[in-house]
């Protein structure tokens, strides 16, 4: 999943930025509201963690703005104007939530976490597709069998984000840009087989976990987690 | 002290109790005469009646006085007194009394010359009463039967068979009446006037009351009003023109006093809420570093850049609050009366000018001061170099000065004052952004960046340079510069 940070401050774009990589976001992070709304505009993003008092051109400005594109991603109004007037009108110009600072991590990351199943239309934490069943809040996925057998995945950071991605869209084929897009952020050198490699790797654990194959190719269009067809 | 209700009813009520007792006063006076002089009449009529009985026959003088046709002079009657004397060689002798005064004599003074007239008299049976005193000639009776015979002379003619004969002796008539019934008159109306007096003194306390307190009506509608004044109805403004005449410029007052309280109290709130918001920021920035960093293990190196970027963020913090104490208390202070307090502008502009350009690592060129080095500001040294630092710190902080388009600093003597303007050229000028130059916290957009300040420094330049009876103005005479003209008391004479 991939999140945007506009906040002029460096020390709170900074910290915020290792919290999310280190939550396993995929993180870019601008200073001012202009160069937020390129970002936004020219990248998929899931959530938007915007400021409103920012140089250039405020919070406000760029939510309004995002939102007369149809920009789909949500966003999350980081303030430290705190009046229910200062919410009202956050929330009314397009914001998804608001959180006024100073804030706990743990609470940001959870607004986050809540943010990201909306935009894929997820209301619980839990995703279960067929045998397979992922936790987005404890950042794990296991296989029950029909026994009652449950055996764990142990996947590194780039499988589970790949596997939480393709089942938070389960039933829709995404393509290896957007795929790329989604998970890894500017900072990440991806190779060209990367998402390939990952794909297979995942495939080689599910199976491992003797879990019917549930990550389908689809021929020239890229990759679809779903359970049964093929 | 007392209401005002109270004080304007209290003075109505006096007022017109001492018109009721006054005009009471005058009525009864005008009154008493009036019934004294229809008593005197009755009075004088008895002594007409009483002379039209006396008779002169040529010798002596009679009256035909019969007891029992005036009964009011009886023996019995107690109010109604006469008495008639006659002068003859020996001198007054008494010619007829009424049976009502018995054998009591009448004080003789009354047969004095002087005593002929209407006065009050102190009666035989104690009363007070009123006594008439005439003088008169008896008249002669008349033989009818010569006028059978037409020698009936003209006087007899004019006075109806009564002739005047000027041989006819004096006769003295003293006719005394009580005045029991004038006196008893006189008490009624008294007690009258006196009972309506107090009544309408006392319906006077009523009505002066609801008088004054409907009259009052605006002035405690427009306290109502007044009272009901908080911080949240700053805004309300009371209509002058319907108000009566004299609450007219208390409400033009109000309306200007409240004019003032809103927008400083409006200035305050922006104050209070930039403030807030900048001391908040550090906060945010402390805690979201201190959880991040602690939310897994980390080697020497990550916390070591941990603690450092909380350093930077607790010095920021630190010089925050040191600059909002120095603004509040420039705000308190005020101007210096010591004429041997001397700023020497041209040295601090030099120092500060050298200080400020390397704070940016700017070029010296920068920077051009034009100054008299022989001026001197009515300012201690410390304030004056914060004052300047301020203001040549946000020129080249916010402006876009090179060595070929430098910061120009001109100070000189004017109107016997110092003058310094600092002109730099700078992008975006706004004329409506130059009044909020000042409002503590305020930035331009393009200012925000990560070398910005706290947006306090014009505040503080400001507000010193007030405490020490100067100040500061912006102004734009061009689109791409901005001067901020000071101006300081002169050290000089």
């Amino acid at each position: 999943m991939r999140v945007l940070i506009v906040e002029d401050s460096a020390v709170l774009r900074d910290s915020l930025a290792l919290g999310l990589r280190e939550a396993g976001y995929a993180v870019d992070a601008v200073a001012d509201g202009k160069r937020g709304l390129i970002y936004a505009q020219t990248t998929d993003y899931d959530v938007i963690v915007l400021d409103w008092m920012l140089p250039e051109m405020d919070g406000l400005a760029v939510l309004r703005k995002l939102r007369e594109k149809q920009v789909q991603a949500t966003v999350l109004m980081l303030t430290a104007k705190d009046t229910v007037e200062d919410k009202v009108t956050g929330l009314t110009t397009g914001a998804d939530d608001y959180l006024v600072k100073p804030f706990a991590f743990q609470e940001l990351l959870a607004r986050v976490q809540s943010l990201t199943r909306r935009r894929h239309g997820a209301c619980s934490p839990v995703l279960r597709i067929g045998p397979l069943t992922i936790d987005t809040s404890a950042r794990t996925a296991h296989v029950t069998h029909a026994e009652g057998v449950i055996v764990p995945l142990e996947l590194t950071h780039r499988e589970y984000v790949l596997l939480e991605y393709l089942a938070a869209r389960a039933g829709k084929p995404a393509s290896r840009a957007e795929l790329e897009e989604h998970l890894y952020d500017d900072r990440t050198q991806v190779f060209s087989n990367a998402i390939d490699s990952a794909v297979a790797a995942l495939r080689g654990k599910l199976d491992a976990a003797h879990c019917p194959p549930l990550i389908h190719t689809r021929r020239k269009i890229g990759y679809e987690l779903k359970d049964g067809g093929g | 002290m007392i209401s005002i209700r109270r004080r304007v009813a209290f003075l109505v009520v006096l007022s017109l109790t001492l018109l009721l007792v006054v005009g009471g006063e005058v009525l009864i006076v005008v009154f008493r005469q009036a019934m004294t002089l229809q008593f005197d009449d009755a009075l004088a009529a008895r002594a007409a009646a009483l002379q039209s009985l006396t008779r002169f026959d040529g010798t002596t003088v009679e009256m035909d006085f019969a007891g029992e046709a005036m009964p009011h002079y009886g023996r019995f009657a107690e109010a109604e007194f006469f008495v008639a004397w006659v002068r003859d060689g020996r001198g007054w002798r008494e010619l007829e009394r009424s049976e009502s005064l018995r054998a009591i004599e009448w004080p003789p003074s009354s047969l004095a010359s002087d005593m002929l007239g209407v006065r009050d008299v102190r009666l035989p049976n104690d009363e007070s009463g009123r006594v008439v005193v005439i003088e008169f000639i008896a008249s002669r009776e008349v033989d009818e039967d010569r006028d059978l015979h037409g020698v009936t002379s003209d006087a007899a003619a004019a006075t109806g068979g009564i002739e005047r004969d000027a041989s006819a002796p004096d006769v003295r008539l003293l006719v005394a009446l009580s005045r029991g019934t004038l006196d008893h008159t006189f008490a009624i109306l008294n007690w009258c006037l006196a009972g309506v007096g107090g009544a309408l003194a006392l319906a006077s306390v009523a009505a002066s009351r609801w008088a004054v307190g409907r009259g009052l009506t605006p002035l405690r509608e427009l306290s109502r009003r007044v009272q009901s004044l908080g911080p949240d109805t700053l805004g309300t403004r009371f209509d002058a023109d319907p108000l009566p005449a004299e609450l007219r410029p208390i409400a033009e007052q109000l309306n200007a006093l409240l004019a003032r309280l809103d927008e400083a109290f409006q200035r305050e709130q922006r104050f209070s809420a930039a403030a807030s918001h900048e001391l908040r920021t550090p906060i945010a920035e402390l805690r979201l570093l201190l959880e991040v960093a602690a939310s897994r293990p980390r080697t020497d190196a990550e916390w070591s850049h941990t603690a450092e970027t909380a350093l930077a963020v607790l010095a920021r913090a630190q010089s925050l609050c040191e600059t909002l104490l120095r603004l509040a208390r420039s705000t308190a202070s005020s101007a210096s009366t010591d004429p041997s307090v001397r700023g020497a502008v041209a040295a601090v502009l030099r120092d500060e000018t050298d200080r400020v350009i390397a704070l940016h690592r700017g070029d010296a060129r920068c920077v051009r001061i034009e100054c008299d080095p022989n001026l001197g500001a009515r300012v201690d040294q410390a304030t004056l170099r914060s004052i300047l630092g301020n203001l040549l710190d946000n020129a080249l902080r916010h402006g876009t000065a090179t060595p070929d388009a430098p910061v120009v600093v001109q100070a000189r003597r004017r109107e016997g004052q110092i003058q310094i303007d600092i002109t730099n050229p700078a992008l975006d000028i706004r004329q409506d952004n130059l009044a909020r130059l000042f409002e503590p916290f305020w930035q331009n957009d393009s200012s925000r960046s990560e070398q910005r300040g706290h947006g306090l420094g014009l505040a503080v330049a400001r507000s010193l340079a007030r405490s020490v009876g100067g100040d500061i103005v912006a102004r734009s005479d061009r689109p791409d510069s901005i001067t901020l003209a000071l101006t300081l008391p002169s050290a000089e004479v």
